[in-house]
């Protein structure tokens, strides 16, 4: 059950293609049409162009260099696909005083209590949010010799209610797959008629 | 509401290719830059390449090819950002985002379920299937001579599948039969 900012690695993806379309055609454009106009580009030296002699070469580089190794590690770790964060939620109460409940307790034994039921082969739950506003992440693997519709109602009706009633609190939001698996033994009845 | 499940594919790899090819970039040229400062000259890579630069003219074909793959790798990039990925998985009717609930099912579980079906289907051996959100293609092998009766009954099956399991739009069945052992 892991997730990825696909925005913002589109916008990422766009800006670096932006910059090196905008690098190489502004180059070819220059060498081929002349342009900046009057500018005979194309026959310009590329050392020229460049600070080589510069003392200021060397900073520049070396900044150059940081930036670009800071800006490349801070995308690389930010495009890891991740789980949403497991919570601890906080409940006061005037007669009980405060108490505390990992989420990932919960979602544990809303897995457990899932699988238990012979249409679930397998559950994955996880609960973020907060205490008055919980959000469920779950997928449920359904058995696939049984009928669909009723795992899909037992989820709802049922494994999600329960959850809820367990936490408190109805679920802000919830977001749930449904998945098979097929059983491990074939049905053996079928003909093969040649 | 913001969707966990039911969302395009991401570009992970392509960004990860990408910036891994940036970041090898921008330690070869720090190390560079911080070797010049302590030896008080260019690492031999270095000073080749600064060589061949300053003899290099804009219009020469290593440049001009240079500016044509930076030209066609941002066009790459810009495309493999734009183009909209598909989804995998298709919304159940239960899914509703008034009520900040999302629930859909994923083509390969749909998957599963449609080839554990075929597969129960008389005369079939085997039965492979591929699902998107708009197709399921049934790809069914069979040893029996009457093909288009195998092909009738495992349409029937997968169509009755399809139509089983609450799906806010259900993708078309398409079946194809291929004749394989027997006599």
């Amino acid at each position: 059950m892991f997730t990825t900012h696909v925005v913002r690695q589109r916008i990422i993806l766009v800006i670096l293609g932006l910059v090196l379309l905008a690098g190489g055609g502004w180059g070819l454009a220059s060498v081929w049409w002349g342009l900046p106009a009057g500018n005979d580009f194309g026959q310009a030296e590329i050392g020229n162009s460049l600070p080589i002699d510069q003392q200021y070469l060397v900073p520049l580089g070396l900044a150059i260099g940081i930036a670009g190794m800071v800006l490349s590690l801070a995308v690389l770790i930010t495009a890891i696909p991740r789980r949403p964060a497991a919570h601890k939620f906080r409940y006061e109460s005037r007669t009980e005083g405060v108490s505390e409940i990992e989420t990932s307790v919960i979602a544990k034994a809303a897995e457990t209590a899932a699988q238990t039921q012979p249409e679930i082969v397998d559950a994955n739950v996880q609960i973020g949010g907060s205490a008055t506003e919980p959000v469920l992440y779950a997928r449920f693997t359904l058995r696939a010799d049984a009928p669909a519709n009723r795992g899909i109602e037992l989820v709802n009706d049922r494994v999600i209610p329960d959850l809820e009633m367990v936490l408190g609190a109805p679920f802000a939001s919830k977001h749930v797959s449904f998945s098979f698996q097929k059983p491990e033994k074939q049905d053996s009845q079928k003909a093969v008629l040649i | 509401m913001n969707r966990f499940w039911h969302v395009r594919s991401a570009r992970t790899l392509t960004l990860a290719i990408s910036f891994a090819i940036l970041l090898a970039a921008s330690m070869i040229l720090a190390l560079s830059c911080i070797l010049r400062l302590v030896d008080g000259r260019w690492p031999g890579i270095a000073e080749q390449g600064i060589d061949a630069l300053l003899g290099l003219r804009f219009n020469d074909n290593l440049a001009v090819i240079a500016m044509a793959v930076l030209a066609v790798l941002g066009l790459v990039l810009m495309l493999s950002a734009l183009v909209p990925g598909r989804r995998q998985s298709i919304l159940l009717t239960s899914d509703e985002p008034s009520a900040r609930s999302e629930q859909a099912i994923s083509c390969r579980g749909i998957s599963t379920l449609v080839g554990h079906e075929v597969e129960r289907t008389d005369s079939v051996t085997r039965a492979r299937v591929k699902t998107s959100p708009a197709l399921v293609h049934v790809r069914v092998q069979t040893p029996a001579h009457s093909v288009q009766r195998v092909q009738d009954n495992a349409q029937a099956r997968v169509q009755a599948v399809i139509d089983g399991l609450p799906l806010q739009r259900a993708p078309k069945v398409k079946v194809s039969v291929q004749r394989r052992g027997g006599n």
